[in-house]
């Protein structure tokens, strides 16, 4: 795949970085703000992509990343010298939302290679986390993005607030959810 | 044995001191604590890092604080509140001597109070 550094959305340098990690023997799954940017066609942009390893085994990471033109920043950050609008961050895994760690990543078949990536639902709850544990609104907001334009299991959500005591929010969120539906 | 769970004395400290406090900043607890600024922000750096803690700017000063959107954070604080209890009352009121919760400006400090 060929990818112009200077003008890509999250979504191509999503994919071409992970294809190419994944070519490599390293497997990864996207996740945070960036999976609203793929899952709402770019109407939301992050400015970063995180990528977890599901392996804590990996130890050329910086070398692979290297040879796609990615420089090491600080301890989880990589930068590429013409790419100045994205920049690729890889959080401490495992992946985990809240009190939920039994998450399984949707794979996208990308050029041949499988690509992982949160599914709307665990977007959901992601950006759901972030609001109920850091007030941040504007994750409640892309929550809801993700949810008028994907399926959603809306039970999945509504157990998940439960289980972090926070029924509340799904009720938020269902009603916010089915206003801008109708 | 905390020091050698989490590698080092000042990880220990720090670990106890944000579980006492729920929330840290790197000069206090530096002073609090009597271990250099360069250790402690070092420190703070790694669990954050980690995904352990995260930080939000006030002003100039950086607070951190147990990263609430990690469930296994959980576990850990756990695991930390159990060397927390163990260190006798009387102790930990010298360790942590400070008040840090919010306090009306004006209202008078009597003797002994911090």
């Amino acid at each position: 795949m060929k990818i112009n550094f200077n003008n890509c959305t999250e979504e191509e340098l999503w994919k071409y970085v992970a294809s190419y990690l994944q070519i490599k023997g390293i497997d990864t799954v996207l996740v945070g703000g960036s999976v609203v940017s793929v899952y709402t066609d770019g109407a939301y942009q992050s400015g970063d992509l995180d990528l977890i390893l599901t392996s804590m085994f990996v130890k050329n990471l910086s070398e692979v990343m290297g040879e796609i033109g990615f420089q090491r920043r600080s301890a989880r950050h990589y930068t590429h010298p013409e790419c100045k609008h994205l920049f690729i961050e890889f959080p401490a895994g495992p992946i985990e939302i809240g009190s939920d760690n039994n998450i399984a990543p949707e794979t996208v078949e990308f050029e041949g290679k499988k690509i992982k990536i949160l599914s709307p639902t665990d977007c959901v709850k992601d950006r759901l986390a972030s609001y109920l544990y850091f007030n941040a609104r504007e994750c409640f907001d892309q929550a809801l993005l993700v949810a008028k334009r994907h399926p959603v299991n809306l039970p999945k959500v509504k157990k998940w607030c439960k289980n972090e005591n926070r029924e509340d929010v799904f009720i938020e969120f269902r009603s916010k959810l089915k206003s801008i539906k109708n | 044995m905390l020091e050698v769970i989490f590698g080092n004395s000042t990880a220990a400290k720090i670990m106890l001191y944000l579980y006492h406090y729920g929330e840290i900043y790197a000069s206090g607890a530096s002073k609090d604590m009597n271990i250099t600024l360069s250790q402690v922000q070092k420190q703070l750096d790694k669990f954050e890092t980690a995904g352990i803690f995260v930080s939000k700017k006030i002003g100039n000063v950086r607070i951190y604080k147990f990263n609430p959107k990690v469930g296994t954070i959980n576990k850990l604080k756990e695991l930390v509140g159990v060397y927390y209890e163990a260190i006798p009352l009387s102790e930990r009121e010298k360790i942590f001597n400070l008040r840090r919760r919010p306090r009306r400006r004006g209202k008078p400090v009597i003797k002994g109070e911090v």
